[in-house]
């Protein structure tokens, strides 16, 4: 394959973070590194009717996460070491730990929130397509652990072909800063146009 | 205000070396300015192991920031296209050559005034330039709230202000007589002034374009409102150092300029805080 | 091939990574017969260990029992996988839960070995004894009980922490040693499962798929109502119901979610969330059905040929000419004399009128029309009228006995499983009796019993109840159910394996401490599990159960995975220190009786494991071999489609409903007759006809001091309060109570503020989720998280534990948990 890339369907996905802990199990990471991060989407207000009715416009969705490979990588530009790589075959960004300094430039960087530094390990740790699986004709631990099946992997093009959908749903930052290899199904409410209204109301989970 | 306090590391160690850059920027200017006494100039440089111990314990600090600091040479790979890597490279440089001065100079090697005057303009442009690369390394496309020349001013500011105070303290430690260190008085506190109102108006500026920016996953308000304490901190102990500074007549002169130098150091290290509060990316 | 279980001899020597659970002293359970089946295993220990698979299931109470695959290295399970076998759209996937269980396994807090107290009940305070001395303390005491107070005085709780089917065998050691005091009911549908046998027949539950429809269904209707299900978070799982849903939902119907939360069904949705007070749902059904009847928009052909009750021309000769039937509550003729107009709904339960027009014209327009309910709407004070009020929408349209269509009952369940579980009881005339006490009492009201003793009332359930009302319809029944008589002394031992319902999720914690503090009422009470629960405070001896994974272990699918499967596999490792598997314990306190023999029947946990499997595989010829399942670890079948009482509406006559009427009785005789006849406390109501009943500390029971209503609700964070110890899912699904900012702001209550929530029962200290996801005048939390107080002390709950704030009031009919749902409170910035 040429690039990887995720599918995330965000019209079956509950936010249910088993993505999030399958991987974390798999990869036996600490309680604070999660390779794969689910937010927490929500917004609307409400407003009072007669007899003391309310209503709403209030909505919710998740998004899945992990990392999107993109082609611009904002982690590889600002990584000082070389740590932060592409590789050249499949284009799934790694971290080379033998270089890696743990400076968390990656960190601040990435818009996506997809790399962390594991202090307890000693460096910058990701996302990294569950590569070994991959060379074994196997799928990334994420999404063969999805009870909805909201997530598929493989070469980005083939996904495009396979899919439709966008690179981005709010509040992903602009696909054009780094191009994301991700192709989401946006749910309704993504597709709201208040949907820019959003917030993350997790953000101690991510 | 948890982006605060997960890069305290990080804020110590800018505090630490924007401070020691700008104290050997300032011992420069004294050099430039004074005429120390042969005892004086033996006194002076034992006493410089203090502007060596301000660069030196914030690379510590910094490499307490690090996960692995094992594998730091690999920092050479990206010398000259990333900007962190130029900062590493730079405030090496300028911590050596800091080094090396110190030890030349205790070792009674500086003999003259252009060999002082030399070997001192080299480490202080060279701790000017460290803090212009520790600024332009936050100079990150992903983060708008950083990426502006609000972000190298502010360490500029503190290098100014913080560097003032404590190559004026100092010197104020060795050259006893208030009358002849006039000229000293009156650039330090020149310098003091500016590098106060340029830290004060780029710390403001910082934080109101966090206060006003919008993010989907950092709640702006919560966090301007949290980080305000420190913003206000930031402001008062910036406008105390100074007055300090002006107060430090007379018999309590050391004294009062050693609390400049204390109440200067708080006013960086807030004003870091502040900045890294107001991490907030284009995305999540 | 893979090999599902290993060699103990090649444990032994192992020594692994975690060194801290040090294989101690083999407290081993089958050596024997497994091994000799499959003689290339026993010589494991001269081989170097490999990467092995072992599956397993995950044994909490969802209905999931996803499937494990543990991969074992060194005999230590380093990670997992899950279902992977076949189509991907057929896999039991683990959720979020199932994927932390390595965590729950290797937890460093396990229970270690048997413990004994030694301070006041609730306090943990313990110290470690010997098995031996367990043993011997439990055969005592349980001789003492017998003879002092009879077999009646013991009780078994209601615990469901672990389902296998080797794992739940108390009532088998009871029943060798003359029985114990029975409990019908459960804390999952308490009060649906009681009443709906008075609407739909004897023989209705919530677990068969006879009166409810399966989940596809829903995907053939144009629209599905749902009230307070959310299977997103109560059903997780790739073969489980949030699945089946997903699924459903993709094939178009409007699906409308009317819940006091926006639950996680809701996800990625608009304009299906239709927000109403907890508690209410009976005043918004009352609402929709004036409209459909005052357009004429009801189906009466159906409500007369079907139902009993609907109106005059179906009412029962005991209640005509009363205004008593359905139509006449609604209209304004009868009961409380107030039309049941959409104006009058909207001020209960905040849906505006409009609303409430538009979805009944919905309704109309649908050509079916999908009712289902989750279980949540009946864990409320009102359950046992609310629960019957959501069919009525089914009904009065006449969406029921065809495809797109449901009961209003939760979704259906599989009948059955493909093997059974070690019996409690043996067909045997030689063997394991029959439970010989006559007494019985509900699930829920042990703690009422503990406290009263001798003077605690007895208690029939439904079926009981029907049976003495339709007296003459069936003899054999109404004399059983003449005979069943109250416990003597009341509960005198408490048996508590796997389950935290002594206290955590129990109404009224603090009640519960008061209660059993006196160690004179109830005088010994036993708990087994893996963690120091709060259930696990009370105990006199406290026992450390080995795992599942420590053990080979047989499941089959969940009561709600809507597919036939078994999974045989384990052990991945050892059990940890003193840790051993509750059949070892169990046969050896039989033992102290000289009833060893009689308990096991000559067998092993992993021969009865053979046996059952053969069992079950002798009558259905699709299960593969003994030596093929070991093999293979997992067989699964799909079942197909159900639809809720479709032979019942095909021909009512040859397939009448099983009430005293052959018809579905809207109006309840037998229902008339209790309300009669049934000592209720304050506030309490049962009604022949699914009235809106505001309930006790229900709509209308606020005050200055407790001016908001309150529910909890089951979070992805934990099943119940399994997974509680493990600080990962916490961290990642942070415990939060939510509140509307409506009702934050004037409390100047920010997002992640610490707040005090407090209610007549108790007070507890959490986080606060400010957010539009909740109805205003509604707060809440999910269920499940560990009790964490001083009960010496201020017993202010800081682990954010439910029950510190729900009351202890059995529910009038089923005498069940309804006040889980029903909390009037208070909250303030802490």
């Amino acid at each position: 394959m040429a690039q990887f890339g995720f599918y995330y369907d965000n019209t079956r996905c509950t936010g249910c973070k088993t993505c999030v802990m399958a991987c974390k199990d798999y990869y036996d990471s600490s309680i604070p590194v999660a390779y794969r991060k689910v937010f927490d989407v929500e917004g609307g207000t409400w407003k009072e009717e007669e007899n003391g009715a309310y209503s709403t416009d209030a909505f919710m969705y998740h998004i899945s996460l992990a990392c999107n490979h993109c082609d611009d990588p904002a982690c590889v530009k600002m990584c000082p070491t070389t740590a932060m790589h592409k590789d050249a075959a499949d284009g799934i960004v790694k971290v080379d730990v033998n270089k890696c300094i743990g400076c968390g430039y990656c960190v601040m960087a990435c818009p996506y929130d997809a790399p962390k530094v594991d202090r307890e390990r000693g460096h910058a740790v990701k996302c990294e397509a569950c590569w070994e699986r991959l060379e074994a004709g196997e799928l990334p631990v994420c999404v063969s652990s999805c009870p909805l099946r909201a997530l598929d992997a493989g070469d980005i093009d083939e996904l495009k072909q396979k899919y439709q959908g966008t690179q981005q749903i709010h509040p992903m930052p602009d696909a054009s800063i780094t191009e994301p290899n991700i192709v989401i199904k946006p749910s309704a409410a993504a597709e709201l146009a208040y949907a820019n209204t959003a917030t993350v109301t997790n953000p101690k989970e991510v | 205000m948890e982006s605060a306090m997960s890069d305290m590391a990080l804020a110590l160690f800018t505090t630490f070396s924007a401070i020691g850059a700008g104290a050997f920027l300032m011992l420069f200017v004294a050099f430039l300015v004074h005429d120390f006494s042969d005892d004086q100039l033996k006194k002076l440089d034992k006493y410089t192991v203090v502007l060596v111990l301000f660069p030196v314990v914030g690379l510590i600090c910094s490499f307490m920031h690090l996960a692995n600091a094992a594998n730091a040479m690999n920092v050479i790979n990206t010398i000259g296209t990333t900007p962190l890597a130029n900062e590493i490279l730079v405030f090496g440089i300028f911590l050596a050559v800091a080094v090396i001065y110190w030890v030349l100079a205790i070792a009674g090697m500086l003999k003259g005034r252009t060999a002082r005057l030399a070997c001192s303009a080299i480490v202080a442009a060279l701790g000017v330039l460290a803090v212009v690369f520790m600024g332009l390394a936050y100079a990150i496309p992903t983060i708008p709230t950083w990426d502006s020349p609000w972000t190298t001013l502010q360490l500029l500011g503190a290098m100014l202000l913080g560097g003032s105070a404590l190559t004026w303290w100092v010197c104020s430690l060795v050259e006893k007589d208030e009358g002849a260190a006039q000229k000293m008085a009156s650039v330090s506190r020149l310098v003091l002034i500016v590098g106060a109102a340029v830290l004060l108006i780029a710390t403001v500026a910082l934080f109101a374009t966090g206060a006003s920016a919008t993010s989907g996953i950092v709640n702006v308000a919560q966090n301007a409102s949290e980080l305000t304490p420190m913003l206000v901190a930031s402001i008062a102990f910036t406008v105390i150092a100074v007055v300090c500074g002006f107060l430090g007549k007379g018999d309590k002169r050391t004294a009062w300029l050693c609390g400049a130098v204390v109440i200067a150091w708080f006013a960086v290290f807030f004003a870091r805080l502040c900045f890294y509060g107001m991490q907030i990316t284009i995305g999540l | 091939m893979e090999f599902p279980s290993m060699s103990r001899r090649s444990f032994v020597k192992t020594t692994g990574a975690l060194s801290a659970l040090a294989v101690a002293g083999a407290t081993a359970t089958a050596a024997g017969s497994l091994i000799e089946a499959t003689p290339a295993l026993a010589d494991e220990a001269t081989s170097p260990e490999t990467d092995r698979f072992v599956w397993s299931q995950c044994n909490v109470n969802c209905g999931g029992r996803c499937i494990f695959k543990w991969h074992v290295r060194d005999g230590k399970i380093d990670y997992m996988l899950t279902d992977d076998i076949g189509n991907a759209d057929f896999q039991a996937r683990a959720c979020l839960r199932g994927r932390t269980m390595r965590q729950w396994v290797n937890h460093p807090d396990r229970l270690q070995y048997p413990m004994k107290r030694t301070g006041p009940r609730g306090t943990g305070k313990y110290e470690r004894i010997s098995w031996d001395e367990a043993v011997q303390t439990i055969a005592d005491k349980l001789k003492y009980t017998i003879e002092k107070y009879g077999n009646d005085s013991i009780y078994i709780n209601y615990a469901t922490g672990m389902y296998s089917a080797t794992g739940r065998t108390t009532e088998r050691l009871m029943n060798c040693l003359g029985g114990y005091l029975p409990m019908y009911g459960d804390y999952s549908t308490g009060m649906h499962q009681y009443v709906m046998p008075f609407m739909y027949g004897v023989g209705t539950s919530p677990y068969e798929n006879i009166s409810a429809s399966s989940v596809d269904q829903a995907g053939k209707a144009d629209l599905v109502i749902m009230f307070g299900n959310s299977p997103a978070e109560t059903r997780m799982g790739g073969a489980n119901v949030v699945w089946d849903y997903a699924r459903a939902f993709e094939e178009g119907p409007e699906v409308i979610q009317i819940d006091y939360r926006m639950n996680e069904d809701c996800s990625g949705t608009v304009d299906e969330w239709l927000p109403i007070r907890t508690g209410t749902d009976a005043a918004l059904v009352a609402g929709v059905a004036h409209e459909l009847i005052k357009n004429d928009w009801v189906d009466l052909d159906f409500l007369h040929r079907y139902c009993q009750g609907y109106d005059e021309e179906t009412m029962p000769a005991s209640a005509k000419g009363q205004n008593k039937s359905y139509y006449d509550y609604i209209m304004g003729a009868g009961y409380d004399h107030i039309e049941k107009t959409p104006e009058w709904a909207a001020e209960i339960t905040l849906v505006p009128a409009a609303k409430i027009r538009e979805l009944a014209k919905k309704i109309h327009e649908a050509t079916n029309t999908f009712v289902v309910q989750g279980w949540g709407l009946q864990r409320h004070s009102n359950g046992e009228s609310a629960t019957r009020a959501v069919c009525m929408l089914a009904l009065l349209t006449g969406n029921l006995g065809r495809e797109g269509t449901n009961s209003g009952m939760r979704e259906a369940e599989p009948p059955g499983a493909p093997v059974g579980s070690i019996p409690s009881s043996d067909k045997d005339p030689n063997g394991v009796p029959m439970n010989m006490v006559k007494a019985k009492i509900s699930c829920y009201s042990w703690l009422k019993c503990v406290a009263e003793g001798s003077n605690f009332q007895k208690e029939l359930d439904a079926a009981d109840e029907l049976a003495l009302f339709m007296g003459a319809q069936d003899p054999e029944a109404a004399a059983a159910a003449a005979a069943i008589e109250a416990p003597k002394n009341g509960i005198k031992f408490l048996w508590n394996y796997a389950g935290n319902c002594i206290s955590n999720q129990h109404g009224d914690v603090n009640l519960v401490y008061e209660t059993l503090s006196d160690e004179g009422k109830c005088e010994f009470i036993v708990v087994v599990d893996t963690f120091m629960t709060d259930s696990a405070k009370y105990a006199d001896i406290l026992l450390p159960d080995a795992m599942r994974a420590e053990q080979l272990n047989m499941s089959t699918n969940g009561y709600s995975e809507y597919y036939w499967g078994v999974t045989v596999g384990g052990p991945a490792q050892e059990p940890p220190f003193e840790c051993r598997p509750i059949y070892d314990v169990f046969a050896d306190i039989a033992d102290k009786f000289g009833k060893k023999d009689l308990f096991t029947a000559g067998k092993t946990q992993d021969e009865w494991i053979k046996q059952l499997y053969e069992a079950g595989a002798a009558v259905d010829p699709l299960l593969p071999s003994w030596d093929q399942i070991l093999a293979q670890g997992v067989y699964k079948r799909e079942l197909p489609t159900a639809i809720a009482f479709q032979k019942n509406i095909a021909d009512p006559v040859a397939n009448p409903w099983k009430t005293p009427s052959g018809k579905i009785e809207i109006y309840s005789e037998a229902l008339d007759h209790l309300a009669a006849t049934r000592t209720l406390s304050e506030g309490q109501v049962i009604a022949p006809i699914p009235l809106f009943d505001p309930g006790v500390e229900g709509f209308g029971a606020v005050t200055e001091e407790f001016p908001l209503y309150m529910s909890g609700w089951h979070d992805k964070a934990r099943t119940h309060s399994s997974f509680g110890a493990l600080e990962v899912l916490r961290e990642y699904n942070r415990h939060r109570l939510w509140i509307n900012p409506v009702d934050a702001n004037p409390r100047g209550i920010k997002d992640g503020d610490k707040v005090r929530v407090t209610s007549p029962a108790g007070t507890v200290v959490i986080e606060a989720h400010v957010t539009s996801k909740i109805v205003p005048s509604v707060i809440a939390m999910p269920q499940g998280f560990w009790h964490e107080a001083n009960m010496q002390g201020d017993k202010v709950d800081t682990g954010g534990c439910i029950n510190t704030l729900t009351t202890y009031v059995p529910s009038p009919l089923a005498h069940g948990n309804g006040p889980s749902n029903s909390i009037i409170a208070q909250v303030k910035k802490a």
